[in-house]
């Protein structure tokens, strides 16, 4: 009977394998947005567990040269996971360095995933900056525009010789 | 038979893990492979001609790095693999399987290979979470071939599922026996049979011998909080979509040269050979042709090699953590939480090649 109890109990714990991830999505405008959602398991490794902990602990992890807004956090669960979340707004003038390391200045294997648009990156201590001054331009018509002009510069060339 | 296995299983792994005890390392016996290329191109040439045209359309992969780095640690419910799955092989086939795998491994790593899916076949029956299946297992791991099988041309030996993953390259710039993942839950059980199993035995009580060593030595302190090897899988998680990824996407990695831990060379001679015992654990796993060279060269420059510790030193308490960083050499071994059995730790443990990943063939 106690083997049965012990084996129930095991059975029913079994959860998600892969540590969670910090997922930050960047919407550029203005003002800039920030929408974060960290793992609630990982923030508790640096003692925060309340809502009002992460209001007064993310402040100081994530930095920039604009001045940041952090707008109300929230609990939510994801695939079973409880994670924070909440949205930082960005604002201010020339260019823009941000970064963040609200959790992996202290779990050392931790994941930032942060979405700029169609751009995925995966930042790991001590990598943080999140973003830096903003892109260069290089849409993607320029590029287009490039290689036309040099593919028609070869053709007028060649066909000068011949 | 099953309520058998669960309630050995159980019994065997409920038990705490051993506490440290400095020892030396278990030799790897003379009857393993030799993961010399000969060898492995015929196991592996007669293991493909056994199969038939839709397995071989699954085995031959192209060796590109988009398809090399698609290997995991995490169980193939979360992250599929690519390849021929072992437990669709009829017996003919399953013997040239493991043919292949007894060729490209010493006789430590075909006994971890076949341990640690003993220990899938354990926690099988614990995979019940209707919102996400892991498919635990010994018949999921699987065998793909990055390139043709070639005594000359470089090419890639692919084994893995959960908790294992052996990417063997052949004919490289570099002999290659990495990336190299393998971890244990349990880490030790007993089967039906009435043998027990350590599968990590080796490796975790030469990486704790290492970390009882260090813990006297404050300049191996690594600061912060480990959860996992730190070089490993990378999960991408999109708004609006499920998870993806689990795979070595991270990899060309930017090797941290700061927070190291204590060069080896600043170590006593016990302690240095307590390094020595912890490479020699991880990097005897493949056949000697394989692992003679990258013990010679990783040794050699052991005076340039960093070791470091965080977490303690206790190896059945979440969070310990030991680290290897040379010039080449990448070794981590971490005591994590359980995830079969969530209150009983299990280990993970990485070796990389900063160089030699790959053979050194992926830019």
């Amino acid at each position: 009977m106690i083997r049965l109890v012990i084996l129930v109990a095991l059975t029913s714990v079994a959860r998600a394998h892969p540590a969670p991830m910090t997922e930050v999505t960047i919407t550029r405008g203005t003002p800039t947005i920030l929408a974060m959602r960290l793992p609630a398991s990982e923030l508790a490794h640096v003692n925060v567990t309340t809502s009002d902990q992460v209001a007064a602990y993310l402040p100081r992890h994530i930095t920039s040269n604009w001045e940041l807004a952090l707008g109300p956090v929230r609990s939510i669960v994801v695939d079973g996971h409880p994670y924070w979340e909440t949205t930082v707004t960005v604002t201010g003038d020339g260019a823009l360095v941000l970064y963040d390391d609200a959790i992996t200045h202290e779990v050392r294997n931790h994941y930032i995933v942060m979405h700029d648009g169609s751009e995925t990156r995966v930042l790991q201590y001590p990598q943080r900056l999140l973003i830096g001054s903003p892109r260069p331009l290089r849409r993607t018509w320029v590029r287009y525009a490039a290689v036309a002009l040099g593919v028609l510069g070869v053709l007028w060339l060649w066909k000068r010789r011949h | 038979m099953l309520r058998s296995l669960l309630f050995l299983g159980v019994i065997g792994c409920s038990e705490r893990a051993e506490p440290v005890v400095p020892a030396a390392p278990l030799a790897c016996s003379d009857a393993g492979g030799h993961s010399d290329v000969a060898s492995v191109v015929a196991a592996a040439v007669a293991f493909r001609s056994t199969l038939t045209d839709e397995q071989r359309a699954k085995l031959d992969l192209p060796f590109t790095r988009e398809v090399a780095t698609m290997w995991s640690n995490l169980p193939v419910g979360l992250v599929p693999r690519r390849g021929v799955r072992l437990g669709d092989l009829d017996g003919a086939q399953t013997k040239r399987a493991r043919a292949l795998i007894a060729a490209a491994t010493s006789s430590c790593g075909r006994k971890l290979v076949n341990e640690l899916r003993l220990a899938d076949d354990l926690i099988a029956p614990l995979d019940r979470d209707p919102q996400m299946h892991m498919d635990w297992g010994a018949g999921n791991y699987f065998i793909a071939f990055l390139g043709a099988p070639s005594a000359s041309a470089p090419w890639e030996l692919q084994f893995g599922g959960h908790h294992i993953s052996l990417n063997l390259t052949f004919n490289g710039h570099l002999p290659s026996a990495t990336p190299m993942f393998f971890g244990a839950e349990p880490v030790k059980f007993t089967t039906p049979d009435g043998k027990a199993h350590a599968p990590m035995q080796r490796q975790s009580m030469a990486m704790g011998a290492l970390a009882n060593a260090l813990a006297v030595h404050p300049d191996a302190h690594l600061s912060g909080t480990f959860t996992d090897v730190v070089k490993g899988v990378v999960i991408i998680r999109e708004e609006g979509k499920p998870p993806s990824g689990g795979y070595d996407t991270g990899y060309p990695f930017a090797w941290d040269t700061t927070d190291r831990g204590m060069l080896v060379g600043k170590l006593a001679p016990d302690e240095q050979k307590l390094v020595r015992e912890a490479i020699e654990s991880y990097a005897s796993l493949p056949g000697d042709a394989l692992s003679y060279p990258l013990i010679a060269t990783y040794e050699m420059a052991l005076g340039e090699t960093y070791v470091g510790v965080a977490g303690g030193n206790d190896l059945a308490k979440s969070g310990m953590y030991v680290r290897i960083d040379g010039p080449r050499i990448w070794m981590e071994f971490i005591v994590q939480d359980g995830v079969a059995f969530p209150d009983i730790p299990h280990y993970h443990a990485l070796w990389r090649d900063k160089l030699a990943d790959y053979g050194g063939e992926l830019k």
